[in-house]
């Protein structure tokens, strides 16, 4: 390595042949690890759904209808059916990617879901971005000022990743959509309707989520860069004439960014979960709300359709946690 | 300098997110001829047959108006239909329509399309069939008038055509896949597919085919899914909704806000004392008991905690408003905890006994508050916790002696034919009271003053067997921006109004 290449922080490796192919094995192994994976995780959802008490016919027809009612719509949903038969025709729908249409409307399962995976994806990718764009900068921050600003802003990344997600969201909406009206209380207005309508609709509940996940991401960060400031290499570098703003930007950042990247990976995919929360606080039509009321209906084929669609998605972003990892950490790749 | 870089940054931060607050404030603002309104469910299905009444209800009116309409005294009114009658005990059933009514598709909606929507309904397994099951045939007399043949003297038909069963959909769509979501009916609005997302907001636009174009009151009428009842009132206080479905919490903020709430009586609440015959606890099986039980509760008191005022103490099962609801009966069993012990002693249970009550973890501190009444005449509750399956699906199955729960009202003869006949879902130990069963069977072919007197000798009945431990009737509640809405009122009997009337200020 040469002393420009140090100057420029590039490092030999990324961008060579050899580690695409690594990276495009490593995409090749995760996607057919993922099959028998989806595979177990539908198996283990459809005998879970139907062992729950409950049973879907009463929901479709209510409490008034008579026994012969409540038996004629199991038998046209096939609900009267054995059980493993029902599962092995299931497997069959499945492996052509049908899972089925809702119990309560004309409507694919599939359909329904995808229906809602924008404003979930909207409010998790938002609230990723916040709390990467926030955390990082105030991290960073508070590891170069280590005196009274720095415990500041320590003491201020605590408080906001432990404010209740629910409470803030309630707040945040007497304030600026009930006091001041400066934004809609709640709803969602997809991004094709309306670009400033859907922006102004995700503001508050992408803070209200982001918050807490910023503040981890300014700790981790803060942590990590202060060990990277201490390493040896830093010390080179700054004895070599490398700029304040070089180190720490360059050469600092990137190497806290490992540990960052893991977390933020791990965040996102709890956001997901915590969007069942927030989408009822700001009655967003989400995947998290569609899970309860799905939940609450035993609509089995949404449910099945939703288990399916988070599957895959965590499977994604781990996979594309994995990528960066492996580009910002060569070492990983070799293993 | 890094200092400098740094407030930079922030700086740029806050601008681009205040950009974003005030960008997008182009939309929205023209004459206030839209109406947006926030309600607690999605409709089941925009197939009326397919839909349960409640909640679907608001929706379906504004899509398919309805052939009898509910007045705002609850008294039964001309909808698309002009007059009915009965003949024949109950037996024979004929409506005449407006005349050259159409649908939004342009399909006549004559005397056939009636009849075709009718045989439709017997076909249908659906939530509210077992209204319909008494139908036997139908036939179209003239153009603008339909007869309808019962197998059985049956008198709850102009209610049930005051809703579901009211709503005409276009043969011609009958076999449409999506009519579950597009509907094609005679309503004053039709449902705007590309302003609508299934389960979250529903618009709708006028229907030029309306008979009455004058009642058309909005360009616009979006019905909003919000699940949360403070996210709806939150909504109406930041002006983005015009009106919502409220609870009691919601509707005392609302009020505290300056906000119009709306209330009219609708659904009761109490326990069903499901095992009259003391299999499961015997104790039940005697009418002291079951009287003493009724006698221990401070019902005034429970609407003032639980329901913040919102409703009214009752110890009848029939709710104000319907056929055979009897005011006096109402305070038949005040608070009278001595006279609750004494009925126990002459039952020969004065050490009292266990009580197993059946309620939805959402009701928790209110049977807890029941079982603290019954523990001072010496009555231990145990509560039992609905399944997830939810409470209707537990007490269907059976083997529970009482549960806490709510009941609706449409029609006091239907909602009795499926609560006091033996094998209904409803009476799930299979009790049987043959004077009840023959005042019921009276009463449906009686004319409706007979019938009235028939339907209270029931509920006096009903009241002193003490099948129930009615406590309160609940108010429906709406809160209404004022400002933005005049003519705003609830339906009689139903959770939701019928918007139709409503009109911009």
């Amino acid at each position: 390595m040469t002393m420009s290449d140090l100057r420029s922080g590039r490092k030999s490796g990324p961008n060579s042949l050899g580690g695409i192919a690594v990276i495009g094995r490593l995409v090749l192994q995760r996607l057919l690890a993922a099959v028998p994976l989806v595979w177990a995780i539908m198996t283990l959802t459809f005998f879970l759904l139907r062992l729950t008490p409950g049973d879907p016919v009463v929901q479709i027809l209510g409490d008034r209808a008579s026994g012969a009612q409540y038996d004629a719509m199991r038998t046209e949903l096939g609900f009267d059916r054995p059980m493993l038969s029902q599962y092995f025709s299931f497997l069959g729908y499945l492996i052509q990617g049908d899972v089925g249409s809702s119990l309560f409307s004309s409507r694919s399962a599939t359909d329904v879901v995808l229906d809602r995976l924008p404003a979930t994806l909207s409010l998790a990718i938002g609230a990723t971005i916040l709390s990467v764009i926030g955390g990082v900068a105030v991290g960073v921050f508070a590891a170069l000022r280590k005196g009274r600003d720095g415990t500041a802003v320590q003491v201020g990344a605590v408080v906001g990743q432990s404010i209740p997600d629910f409470w803030l969201g309630l707040v945040l909406i007497s304030v600026f959509a009930v006091n001041l009206k400066l934004l809609p209380a709640n709803g969602y207005v997809s991004i094709d309707e309306s670009p400033g309508g859907w922006m102004k609709s995700l503001i508050l509940p992408v803070f209200t989520l982001g918050l807490a996940a910023m503040g981890s991401v300014a700790r981790m960060t803060r942590a990590a860069m202060v060990e990277a400031l201490d390493r040896d290499f830093i010390r080179t570098l700054r004895a070599n004439g490398v700029s304040d703003r070089s180190i720490a930007f360059r050469h600092a950042l990137k190497n806290a960014a490992i540990p960052v990247t893991t977390l933020v990976g791990v965040r996102f995919i709890g956001m997901l979960g915590s969007a069942v929360i927030i989408e009822q606080v700001f009655a967003l039509p989400g995947i998290g709300s569609l899970a309860v009321s799905a939940a609450s209906t035993h609509d089995y084929p949404v449910m099945q359709a939703l288990v399916l669609y988070l599957t895959l998605l965590v499977v994604v972003v781990n996979l594309i946690i994995d990528v960066i990892y492996s580009w910002l950490n060569p070492k990983v790749r070799v293993a | 300098m890094r200092r400098k870089t740094f407030i930079g940054a922030l700086a740029g931060i806050l601008a681009l997110s205040m950009g974003a607050c005030s960008g997008g404030s182009d939309d929205g603002s023209t004459a206030k001829a839209t109406l947006t309104m926030g309600n607690a469910l999605a409709p089941q299905s925009l197939d009326p047959v397919k839909s349960n009444p409640g909640d679907s209800l608001p929706y379906l009116w504004l899509a398919y108006d309805s052939l009898v309409r509910v007045g705002p005294d609850g008294s039964l009114e001309p909808g698309l239909a002009t007059k009915w009658a009965y003949s024949d005990n109950n037996t024979t059933f004929e409506l005449s329509l407006r005349p050259s009514l159409k649908f939004s598709d342009g399909e006549p909606l004559d005397a056939a399309a009636v009849k075709a929507n009718f045989d439709r309904a017997m076909t249908i397994n659906g939530p509210v069939s077992s209204t319909w099951s008494a139908v036997k045939s139908t036939e179209v007399v003239d153009d603008t008038t339909v007869r309808v043949h019962l197998s059985k003297p049956m008198p709850a038909l102009p209610t049930a055509l005051s809703q579901n069963y009211g709503m005409m959909v276009s043969p011609a769509a009958f076999d449409k896949p999506d009519l579950d979501q597009a509907p094609v009916g005679a309503g004053p609005y039709t449902l705007d597919a590309s302003g609508t997302v299934q389960n979250d907001h529903y618009t709708f636009v006028p229907n030029k085919q309306y008979y009455d174009q004058g009642a058309i009151h909005y360009k616009k009428i979006t019905m909003r899914v919000i699940a949360d009842f403070t996210a709806i009132l939150q909504a109406v206080q930041a002006g983005d909704a015009d009106a919502g479905k409220g609870n009691p919490d919601s509707a005392t903020t609302a009020k505290k806000a300056g906000l119009e709430v709306l209330s009219e009586p609708t659904d009761s609440t109490g326990l069903m004392l499901y095992d009259r015959t003391g299999a499961l606890v015997p104790a039940l099986g005697d009418v002291r008991v079951r009287q003493a039980l009724n006698y221990a509760i401070d019902r005034e008191q429970m609407v003032e905690t639980i329901l913040k005022g919102y409703g009214t103490p009752t110890s009848q099962f029939i709710a104000k408003g319907m056929e055979g609801y009897d005011p006096a009966l109402s305070e038949a069993y005040s608070y009278d905890p001595a006279k609750a012990k004494a009925l126990l002693k002459e039952a020969g249970y004065e050490k009292g006994f266990t009580l197993p009550i059946l309620s939805r973890p959402t009701d928790a501190t209110v049977v807890q508050a029941i079982g603290e009444y019954f523990k001072a005449i010496g009555v231990t509750v145990k509560i039992v916790t609905a399944s997830p399956a939810g409470l209707a699906s537990d007490t269907i199955e059976g083997g529970h002696a009482a549960a806490w729960q709510p009941w609706g009202m449409t029609n006091t003869y239907l909602d009795m034919q499926t609560l006091l006949t033996k094998d209904s879902p409803r009476n799930p130990e299979h009790s049987v009271d043959a004077e009840m069963i023959s005042l019921l069977d009276r009463g449906a072919g009686e004319d409706d003053q007979a019938r009235n007197a028939t339907f209270q000798q029931l509920s006096k009945r009903m009241t002193e067997q003490a099948w129930f431990v009615p406590v309160f009737t609940a108010d429906a509640l709406g809160i209404v921006a004022a400002d933005t809405v005049k003519n705003a009122a609830m339906t009689p009997h139903v959770i939701m109004p019928n918007i139709i009337g409503w009109q911009p200020e």
